[in-house]
């Protein structure tokens, strides 16, 4: 006898819907946990394409054949862990690493440079960001370009735009609130920061 | 028995897992397929049915293309614009698209073409059609809704565009060619420039909000959205392709576009074929098409239109007697007053710059902004005082009151001007004001105020009220900057401000055009300006008087006449000198001046309730009444087409869409962009899929307990 057969159909629906629920929460643990872990392992080899970039900065050297981004820039704020800026904001792009808006300066010139990341993985450390902290920008000549925060701004994208400016500034783009149940919430962190006249060279 | 069950069982919760977690995937992350909508964002009444590509970036779900056919007569063009809305999503798409048409267009058509079906459109007042309209998009039917926002902003709304389906609407409007300086003109705006609404409120003017509320600009207004082009490569957005048969009536001489590069092709000795070198380009700025004639001179120039009326007299006009028999004379008059009876000495003046730094203007603006003003500074004499006056959000001026021009104030205002910076707000009240109010000088000198803006404003009608009230005896010239300037705007202040206007888009143009300024500013205006028949009566014309006219500046009136031939006289005073000049003008018979007068009658009464004269529901009226006469667009009446086809049945979703502008080319302080997606959602995901397994153990554990 099976013994599907003794259990009465209540208990049978409830055997079936336990065993979804848990798969299914499972699979969105195991593809959270993969969003992460993409997130985190392409830093290797994102982390040697920029340094080929550094090398060579004449040519364009993605982290992996397929890749349709390549590392333009570092980004370090104070004392944190340096993070690598990519050369498109696209969502794609934004999965490995934040991303240089394209519509903003170029990096390294003088001009509004606008960069978004994700807040629960490259720009996480935003949280913690504070007027008058120091921001550094490395382009890929290697020269670093220091910016001190002069503004945090809370904006709602669903009503606003992102409105660009002829400003010599670094404007940094992330989701907020940092800790939220809401998916695909429309408010952003928007903090600007500018350009303090320190200039040095890294080759490192 | 058993096996069944078991199977129907297994499908059962296969599918059940499916189905849960593709619908958690598609909420989760932005699906793949390109066809996940998201019309959300449902906030501040406006909202924008997005899609997102592959790549995970926004498209829009509804996109645009143009065709701008011209027909170029004399002195009149006829245009029919066709907008084509093409609809990328899998629902049905209720479409929405602010645009700007040139604001001397008198618009007198709309159709829809569905497949090879051509449904007419049909003038009703505005309340009206927005019914018909409304009723339209609930049965499911296409419809289209032409409305009037502002004088050069109008709004298409397009209801029921079936998915993957292209909806072709087309519209037709008839304006005059302009003529300054020796050079003809016309002109087709592409994009605007994004309005700063002043924070100021409209307040001190006790009773005027009223009015406000009740007429021109509509109250449900939703300010234009723009999106910026993709720099090379991308496919371009907003194209636009352009065809010109152009009929000038004389043989012409450099026929050029400062704007966009062209092809001009001969069809034959009298006419020719324009059009953009490349098929498409995108709609990032206003397209000027520019011709002289061979011999200098503008000769005097009578265009008659001839319309058969239905005995209907216009009370309310003093030309109804002049109706000849049933048909109606329309005529528009353009000439140049002798350079022989213009007094030509030069004179002393004052003169307040007053420039723009507001954030609109950065870029390319403020450069040709100030290059503008700093050559403005070298076309001052010794004998003439000034004052510069720069204003964003505040105002700063470079002397306390206006000082006399020497090497001295020149150099000083040099240094003030180089250091202009563009940045915040457009406050242009309190600047206007301090330029108007200032004391008149010890010598009685002329007060001419050259304002340079890009003219990016909101609140245009109490700007105008400014004018118009404290304008006193000082003339007000504008230089408009930029390559897609409210040219509206600039029209009604040179109106108001008793003076002109010249449009600087490119550099290159600054020296001459501003040179051409001061040869107006210079010289004593045509004032007081009359049209006399031959048995000296005069003449009802629209607007309702003629204007100071500068040197060089041509006339362009609109009449009506008692026989379609006629002999006139133009007389008025110059530099306190009574002159008149005999006409003989052989008419040339066109079609569309009938519209024009019609326009021009229609703008004289907004202007009335603009400036709070007369009784706002009085000219209401005859502003419709004339509407419907002459088939023209106003701010009280729209354009709407209906088909009878239900295309949408009831219970499919109906999603908002939105076109956008292209941020004009070469602004960069007005461009906007997207905010991007800048979360994974990794807590929403965890506390999901804890609070999914949590469920499932709790079943479990229930099961076994029972």
């Amino acid at each position: 006898m099976n013994k599907f057969s003794q259990l009465g159909l209540g208990s049978y629906i409830r055997l079936v819907s336990s065993t979804t629920l848990l798969a299914v929460g499972g699979l969105i643990f195991v593809y959270a946990n993969w969003l992460q872990i993409k997130a985190e392992v392409a830093q290797v080899l994102i982390e040697q394409a920029w340094q080929q970039t550094i090398s060579t900065p004449s040519e364009q050297h993605k982290p992996w054949s397929w890749a349709d981004f390549w590392p333009v820039a570092k980004l370090q704020l104070g004392k944190k862990s340096p993070v690598y800026v990519l050369s498109s904001a696209s969502g794609q792009s934004l999965a490995f690493g934040p991303g240089h808006m394209l519509e903003s300066s170029s990096i390294g010139a003088s001009g509004q440079v606008m960069i978004a990341g994700h807040k629960d993985s490259h720009f996480s450390f935003l949280q913690s960001a504070q007027l008058s902290d120091e921001i550094t920008l490395t382009d890929r000549l290697g020269k670093v370009h220091t910016y001190e925060i002069t503004t945090m701004e809370i904006m709602d994208s669903s009503r606003n735009q992102l409105r660009l400016a002829d400003r010599d500034e670094l404007v940094l783009i992330t989701c907020y609130p940092f800790n939220t149940l809401e998916m695909n919430g429309p408010k952003r962190l928007v903090v600007s920061a500018s350009r303090i006249e320190k200039m040095r060279y890294d080759k490192s | 028995m058993n096996t069944p069950v078991k199977y129907a069982g297994l499908f059962f919760s296969c599918a059940w897992l499916m189905i849960i977690s593709l619908a958690f995937s598609a909420t989760a992350v932005h699906s793949n397929d390109g066809l996940s909508g998201n019309s959300g964002q449902k906030s501040g009444g406006s909202s924008d049915f997005i899609l997102k590509d592959g790549a995970g970036n926004t498209i829009q779900a509804l996109t645009l293309s143009a065709k701008v056919d011209m027909e170029i007569n004399g002195l009149v063009n006829h245009t029919r614009l066709q907008q084509r809305f093409y609809n990328s999503s899998h629902e049905f798409v209720n479409g929405e698209y602010v645009f700007p048409l040139p604001d001397t267009a008198s618009v007198d058509s709309l159709t829809i073409k569905i497949g090879s079906r051509i449904i007419k459109g049909e003038i009703k007042e505005k309340a009206q059609a927005k019914k018909i309209f409304e009723q339209a998009q609930r049965q499911g039917k296409k419809a289209a809704l032409l409305t009037q926002n502002r004088p050069n902003l109008f709004r298409m709304a397009v209801t029921n565009i079936p998915p993957g389906e292209i909806i072709e609407i087309s519209m037709s409007y008839v304006n005059a060619v302009e003529f300054d300086q020796g050079e003809y003109r016309v002109m087709f705006p592409m994009t605007l420039t994004p309005r700063y609404n002043s924070s100021i409120a409209i307040n001190g003017e006790p009773g005027r909000e009223n009015l406000n509320s009740e007429n021109l600009s509509d109250n449900s207004f939703q300010n234009p959205s723009f999106m910026l082009n993709h720099p090379a490569g991308a496919d371009i957005k907003n194209p636009v392709e352009l065809s010109i048969h152009f009929i000038p009536g004389f043989k012409v001489s450099n026929v050029i576009s400062s704007s966009h590069d062209i092809i001009v092709n001969d069809v034959d000795q009298q006419s020719q074929r324009i059009a953009f070198s490349q098929r498409f380009v995108p709609m990032d700025s206003d397209f000027h098409l520019s011709w002289k004639q061979n011999n200098k001179a503008l000769q005097p120039q009578l265009f008659v239109e001839s319309v058969y009326s239905e005995g209907v007299v216009e009370g309310t006009e003093e030309g109804a007697d002049i109706i000849d028999n049933e048909y109606e004379h329309y005529a528009m008059l353009m000439l140049t007053p002798g350079a022989e009876i213009f007094d030509q000495a030069v004179l002393n003046k004052e003169v307040i710059f007053i420039i723009d730094t507001s954030g609109s203007m950065g870029g390319e603006s403020i450069k040709q902004a100030k290059a503008a003003l700093l050559s403005a500074v070298e076309l001052l004499n010794d004998g003439d005082s000034f004052n510069v006056i720069e204003f964003n959000s505040d105002f700063t001026t470079l002397f306390d009151q206006s000082l006399s021009f020497n090497s001295n104030t020149k150099r000083k205002a040099k240094n003030f001007i180089k250091a202009l910076q563009a940045n915040g707000g457009t406050e242009m009240k309190p600047a206007l004001l301090q330029a108007l109010q200032s004391p008149v000088d010890k010598e009685e000198r002329l007060k001419q105020v050259v304002f340079i803006t890009d003219g990016a404003v909101g609140n245009e009608q109490d700007l105008i009220r400014t004018i118009n009230q404290y304008l006193g005896g000082s003339r007000l010239f504008s230089i408009a900057i930029g390559s897609a300037p409210n040219q509206h705007l600039f029209r009604q202040v040179s109106k108001v401000g008793k003076g002109t206007f010249v449009q600087i888009s490119e550099m290159n143009q600054v020296s001459s055009k501003m040179k051409s300024v001061f040869e107006k500013i210079s010289k004593p205006a045509m004032k007081n300006l009359e049209l006399v028949d031959k048995k000296g009566t005069v003449l009802a014309i629209a607007p309702e008087s003629i204007p100071d006219v500068y040197f060089g500046e041509p006339i362009k009136v609109m009449l009506k006449l008692s026989t379609p031939d006629s002999d006139l006289i133009l007389r008025g005073t110059q530099a306190g000198q009574q002159f008149e000049q005999a006409l003989t003008i052989g008419s040339t018979s066109s079609k569309g001046i009938a519209k024009l007068w019609g326009k021009a009658k229609i703008e004289s009464l907004t202007d009335k309730m603009t400036l709070g004269q007369g009784d706002t529901v009085i000219l209401k009226q005859e502003i419709i009444e004339l509407s419907m006469k002459h088939t023209i667009l106003t701010p009280f009446t729209s354009f709407i087409a209906v088909d009878k086809v239900v295309s949408r049945k009831p219970g499919q979703a109906l999603k908002q869409a939105k076109v956008n502008n292209l941020v004009p080319k070469g602004s960069q302080a007005s461009k906007v962009t997207q905010f991007p997606s800048t979360s994974l959602d990794i807590q929403p995901l965890y506390t999901l899929s804890l609070l999914l397994m949590c469920l499932g153990l709790f079943l479990g554990y229930r099961r076994k307990v029972s």
